[in-house]
């Protein structure tokens, strides 16, 4: 099936555009900089998370029979193009997360208990990411949301939501349009009066180095390490002010016009998300499609707003107008992968170095259940397994999967919230 | 094994390979490897004779092998182990010949001689403590303290620190990444700015009361048969609600009813009232409790208990009791921050919970539409009016605003004051439009006051400021140098073109992100001052205490007592108390895990925090009364308040507060071993393991840290239909050699208190779910029909390593009240290793002596011990 040709946005288009942003030497000049010099003949990792609030119909996900020979679900069928660079899982979720639709928070933190009045939020996978690496490229990590209220999947260790960006405008700008030189100005004099004070801090602990003993000036050895460390990070942020922003030939988006046009807006924003992993604006991106109250009457045969179809209790008519709702979410799907697959970075697909998650927070929105999670990744450099299927009735956690995406990235991480190792059955590539 | 196979070791034969390894050991002593010391001469002939059968390269027994053992520090705790473990009695084992005791001790002497060399040149060398960055509890202390801004919040924007020995003060933990320099330097832009003046004047108090009949929400409580309309303890029968709103008219009743607690997906928001400024707010409720028979109101004899905070973001402000039946007036205090809204999700809002309520999501309510309210007999909280008032400013200027600029004058800044426009005060956006009071300062702030510090001579201004500033924030004197190099950071700042207060902002900045403050280090008077403030406030020193330390004075031993003695009775020691408790038993994971809902219906948010309270309660008592360490274990009061009380079946006491009540004769209750909080952090939620809670008594009780199991090790599936109990799972330690090692020290202690299940409640048997029998055959446990049933009974008898037996928890807490000095050793070690950032190494083993000595004839005091820590030289040293 050819799905550009349906594109009311055309695919070729973007393409094209994104085959001329591509020449930008990114790589080649920030690598040194930033002290990866050995990395530079590498391309970057990168990692898109992506979760939908609303649930997806189990029976229409998940694959019959597991391992790499399962017969597609209807809804990956619609990902066919991808299954070698796609692992399904099912029998997955987060241990201690419930709530229902209360877990939207918790799909990138793994916090349990979010039922609970007292939940508090706990630091998001991306952001543990960014903290390592986000200095590399102009955006430490970029949260966008696609739909309605207000929901990002993104959380600071003291558990506050980051707010999303929504506006594909605002973001289109971001990236792409110059800020004033008053602006630039102001943020550059920040960025100096920092690494100013990080520059007398190092003497500081340099110095204090020359009055202890052997054990103490390991130690402040680690300080002054830690403060040269964030020095060159600021200094690479500073770095970014007065380079030019990449030039790309898509055309600046419109505002939203309508909420509702689940398709098209997700279309848009995802584009977006891959023009910015393409000019290495940034290397982590989580977006958060938040449905719920949305009605996606544009797509063909759907009429009710999202969350009352959710609770179907099985009547068909109901299902089906989900069903519709879905199928539309996973063309997008699709096209992004396929955008990704694409494009080209050193000879390899943008898509081999970029892990996109895709899932939901509930097994079964019907039931407000919190376990069996439909979960996706693709590409990202992993030897994908087909389907890897884990016991239904005594999930394994998901968490898991999220400590071998810190791995991929090249984070010496070996747990993230509720973990207990790396996710069987998946290895690097 | 038959040592007669292997060929006969003698001295001779193996003394290279000895001389070798002990003159390894004392080789950090300063010594070469050729000159092989007396003491080494005289443990070889003994190690060959009584240890080499088993522990040579050949056999390995345990693993060690005393021919090969290495120069490193791993050597040196191997031979602690050696040592330790011959003095114990536990080497040579039973069956193996035991040597004259006489010559046992002349060889362990010669040994500890050794080890305690060693040691002793290590510390000599390497520092004691060494150098440590406070760890994110204390920072945020710090930055409360010398910045005076109280309601500061940073700790959950830090990485979460390493722990060594139990705490997170150690050394070799607390380690730095850029990570850590961020979010330090944004936590000191935060209380910078916390601290900036934003008023010239001194602002107006807001206060508002309102009803529950203005807060939308409740209109759906009502709708789902969860809030009634009351007067007094009469349903008003008029009272009607249709969501969203309520419908009845003139309402006649004077209270709102409500059931349902807050631990669902349900809040309680506050939606009516947004504070308008930062500060301390007085929440004030008129409220009362009432009983609930399943059909109507009837009067009751449990208090209500309300409880206000953000509790998304773990702030909860405390515990207001309301009196049973009849409205009375309770406040508490709290600091409230501006905002709530447009930009903020509800969950950022300030929040009300009934806590003495029930999770009624779990069973069926409002079927029967003749019955108002829950269909089972239930707790309600009755709420009159809610009045906030702030914020509450005792003194003007604000501390904060003299800790940055001492007493020059604020006034409004306008284009005309010829001066830069400051940085003002970061403030949230102001309240959602539907909330009252009226915003002075305009939801997006347009309205508020641009206010700036004049300063008419700079640079004198700043170096009088710093000075002060400096000498609290580095918690010592500081040199005319320092105060220069600060001061230019200021003055270069100031020529930049930025506003006074600004550049001298910056100065500050730099001086609370230095070592001089992120640091604990150094040995006099003024170290020790901090030394003495971090151990008991987990904060700074204040004045007196870093003038007695400039004077010299601090040093002798009865001002250092005094001061002591003082920074306890200060309410800053509550830090202390929840810091160390947090630690030493695990309080901090109180959250780590859940009761099963179906197997523990009675546990509420409002029981888990009693339990913490009770803890530290617990632990303030015996503190303030000095009383004996066989408290941890055995005692003749506890610390309870109504809930706790009811939990532990304990008749008379009445209303939320914590006091000291005497426990029935033959009553467990009261110790720290008993106590619900430490039950529940040694269980999982579900089930109780004896080797967790095994471990649990002998590491944080008697001081043993138990050797973690070796690899590949199994762990039991937890069994809750009732078909076997653990302690069944568990014969193997017994009959497997390899476990049994360590587990028959561990495990006793856990099969004891296998008579309290996961929330700390005495059993007989076993709660088990699923199978037998209807639900509504099934007894009610607070009007609620619970799930599980009773199966296999618990036996907590057991056999000590030592060979005493004990029938039941009762008989071994008999046993272990018995052993004041091991306990006494073992919470010595504990308080040491918190107070000083470094465990009880082999050097400090004889002051501990000394310091037991000296609290024996007190059996060992919880004060005296801690007094006695502080005063010890092994706290002052480096």
């Amino acid at each position: 099936m050819n799905i550009a040709a349906r594109l009311p946005l055309s695919r070729r288009t973007f393409l094209r555009a994104a085959g001329a942003t591509l020449a930008l030497p990114f790589l080649e000049s920030m690598m040194p900089r930033l002290g990866h010099a050995a990395a530079a003949s590498e391309p970057p990792r990168r990692f898109v998370g992506m979760m939908t609030n609303m649930g997806i119909l189990p029976d229409f996900f998940f694959p019959k029979n597991d391992g790499r020979d399962y017969e597609p679900s209807p809804y990956l069928d619609l990902l066919q193009e991808h299954r070698a660079d796609l692992t399904v899982f099912s029998g997955v979720s987060l241990p201690g997360v419930d709530g229902g639709h209360a877990a939207e928070r918790s799909f990138l933190t793994g916090a349990p208990g979010a039922s609970r009045g007292s939940f508090r939020n706990s630091v998001s996978l991306d952001q543990v990411m960014a903290e390592k690496l986000g200095s590399a490229t102009r955006f430490p990590a970029l949260p966008v949301m696609i739909g309605s209220e207000y929901l990002s999947l993104s959380w600071t260790r003291s558990g506050s939501m980051i707010p999303p960006i929504v506006s594909p405008l605002k973001l289109y700008q971001q990236l792409f349009v110059e800020d004033t030189p008053a602006a630039k100005a102001d943020a550059v004099r920040r960025l100096q009066q920092d690494r100013s004070l990080l520059d007398g801090l190092r003497a500081q602990f340099r110095k204090l180095q020359q009055s202890v003993n052997a054990t103490d000036r390991d130690r402040l050895e680690q300080f002054a390490t830690a403060v040269r460390d964030l020095e060159k990070s600021l200094a690479a942020t500073e770095g970014w002010v007065d380079r030019p922003k990449p030039k790309v030939s898509a055309e600046q988006p419109k505002e939203i016009e309508d909420r509702d046009d689940l398709a098209f807006n997700s279309r848009v924003m995802l584009d977006l998300v891959r023009l910015a992993l393409e000019t290495d604006s940034t290397r982590i991106v989580t977006v958060c499609f938040n449905t719920g109250s949305l009605t996606a009457k544009k797509i063909p045969g759907v009429k009710s707003p999202t969350h009352p179809l959710t609770h179907h209790g099985q009547q068909p008519e109901k299902v089906e107008e989900l069903r519709c709702i879905e199928e539309a979410q996973f063309r997008a799907l699709a096209e992004f992968l396929t955008g990704l697959k694409a494009s080209q970075e050193q000879g390899t697909p943008l898509l081999d170095r970029t892990a996109c998650l895709y899932g939901t927070n509930m097994g079964s929105a019907n039931a407000h259940s919190n376990d069996n999670l439909p979960v996706l990744l693709a590409g990202g450099g992993f030897k994908h397994a087909g389907h890897l299927a884990f016991d239904k009735k005594n999930n394994y956690p998901l968490s898991n999967l999220f400590v071998s995406l810190l791995q991929r990235l090249g984070l010496e991480s070996d747990r993230f919230a509720s973990s207990t190792g790396t996710m069987r059955g998946l290895e690097l590539s | 094994m038959n040592s007669r196979i292997k060929s006969p070791k003698t001295a001779a034969g193996t003394a290279k390979g000895w001389g070798l390894a002990l003159a390894c050991l004392l080789l950090p002593a300063g010594l070469s490897a050729a000159e092989v010391p007396a003491e080494a001469k005289k443990l070889l002939p003994f190690l060959t004779e009584n240890c080499l059968d088993c522990h040579d390269s050949e056999t390995k027994k345990g693993g060690l092998d005393l021919e090969k053992i290495g120069a490193d520090f791993a050597a040196f705790d191997t031979w602690v182990k050696v040592h330790d473990r011959t003095r114990a009695g536990e080497m040579p084992p039973p069956k193996k010949a035991r040597p004259e005791a006489k010559e046992l001790d002349g060889a362990m002497a010669a040994l500890a001689s050794a080890l305690t060399d060693a040691d002793a040149a290590r510390q000599q060398r390497e520092g004691r403590v060494g150098l440590r960055r406070l760890s994110r509890g204390e920072f945020e202390n710090t930055l409360r303290d010398v910045l005076a801004v109280p309601g500061l919040r940073v700790l959950n924007d830090l990485p979460a620190d390493g722990k060594s020995h139990g705490f997170d003060r150690s050394a070799g933990a607390l380690d730095f990444s850029f990570v850590h320099m961020a979010k330090y330097l944004a936590a000191v832009d935060a209380a910078l700015d916390a601290a900036t003046p934003a008023f010239a004047e001194k602002p107006p108090v807001f206060t508002y009361r309102w009803s529950l009949l203005d807060e939308a929400g409740i209109a759906i409580l009502v709708g789902q048969k969860e809030a009634i309309g009351l007067i007094g303890l009469t349903r008003d029968e008029t009272f009607a609600a249709k969501y969203p709103k309520i419908i009845d008219e003139e309402p006649k009743a004077t209270a709102i009813g409500v059931f349902r607690h807050g631990d669902a997906d349900f809040r309680y928001a506050t939606r009516v009232f947004t504070p308008v400024l930062d500060g301390w707010h007085r929440i004030r409720v008129s409220g009362y409790s009432f009983g609930w028979d399943g059909e109507k109101v009837v009067p009751t004899t449990r208090h209500g208990a309300l409880s206000f905070g953000i509790f998304s973001k773990g702030l909860n402000f405390g515990l207001m009791d309301l009196p049973p039946n009849k409205a009375a007036v309770v406040e508490l205090t709290a600091w409230l921050e501006r905002g709530g809204g447009m930009t903020h999700g509800v969950s950022d809002t300030l929040m009300f919970t009934p806590e003495s309520c029930e999770r009624l999501r779990d069973y069926a309510h409002g079927k029967n539409k003749d019955v108002p309210g829950p269909l089972k007999p239930a707790p309600g909280v009755a709420i009159e009016w809610i009045e906030i008032e702030g914020p509450l400013s005792a003194e003007w200027p604000p501390a904060s605003q003299r800790a940055l600029f001492g007493d020059l004058p604020v006034a409004e800044w306008t284009k005309e004051s010829g001066v830069p426009r400051p940085a003002q005060q970061t403030w949230l956006s102001g309240k959602h439009p539907s909330s009252r009071p009226e915003d002075l300062y305009g939801t997006r702030n347009e309205k508020r006051p641009v206010v700036h510090v004049i300063s008419t001579e700079p640079e004198k201004d700043a170096r009088r400021l710093l000075a002060s500033f400096l000498r609290r924030a580095f918690r010592r004197a500081v040199t005319a140098d320092e105060i220069e190099f600060y001061a230019a950071l200021f003055s270069a700042r100031l020529n930049a073109g930025d506003h006074f207060q600004d550049a001298l902002k910056a100065a500050y900045r730099a001086a609370l992100t230095s070592p001089d403050s992120l640091l604990l280090r150094g040995s006099g008077p003024a170290a020790l001052a901090s030394r003495l403030s971090y151990f008991l406030w987990a904060g700074p020193p204040d004045d007196e205490l870093l003038a007695l330390a400039d004077q010299g004075e601090l040093s002798k031993p009865a001002v250092l007592r005094a001061q002591a003695e003082r920074l306890l009775r200060d309410p800053k020691a509550a830090r202390f108390v929840e810091d160390f408790t947090g630690q030493w038993l695990r309080l901090r994971e109180i959250d780590a895990t859940q009761p099963d809902k179906q197997l523990y219906p009675e546990f509420t948010p409002l029981l888990q925090q009693s339990m913490l309270d009770e803890t530290r309660a617990y632990f303030t008592e015996l503190l303030r009364a000095d009383l004996g360490v066989a408290h941890f274990v055995k005692s003749d009061f506890a610390m309870l308040n109504e809930p706790l009380a009811r939990h532990y079946g304990i008749p008379g006491v009445e209303g939320h507060e914590m006091r000291r009540v005497a426990v029935p004769p033959g009553s467990w209750r009261g110790p720290f071993l008993t106590q619900g909080s430490v039950l529940k952090v040694t269980a999982n939620g579900t089930t109780t393991s004896p080797v967790t809670r095994g471990a649990f008594v002998m590491e944080k009780i008697l001081g043993i840290v138990p050797t973690p199991p070796p690899p590949g090790t199994g762990s039991i599936e937890p069994d809750t239909r009732g078909t076997t109990t653990v302690r069944e799972q568990l014969e193997k330690h017994k009959t497997n050699a390899t476990c049994a090692g360590c587990h028959l020290k561990m495990d006793p202690y856990g099969f004891a208190l296998e008579s309290f299940d996961v929330i700390g409640e005495w059993r007989d048997k076993y709660r088990a779910v699923g199978g037998v029998g209807r639900d509504e055959d099934r007894k009610l446990v607070d009007g609620r029909p619970i799930a599980y049933h009773f199966e296999k009974p618990v036996d907590s008898s057991g056999q000590l390593p030592d060979g005493r037996t004990f029938q039941d928890f009762v008989a071994l807490r008999d046993l272990l009240a018995g052993e004041e000095e091991p306990l006494a050793r073992a919470f010595l070690g504990h308080l040491i290793g918190y107070a000083t950032g470094a465990p009880v190494s082999f050097a400090d083993r004889p002051e501990v002596e000394r310091i037991l000595a000296r609290a024996k004839a007190g059996h060992y005091g919880v004060r005296t011990l801690l007094l006695e820590t502080a005063l010890s030289p092994l706290f002052s040293k480096p």
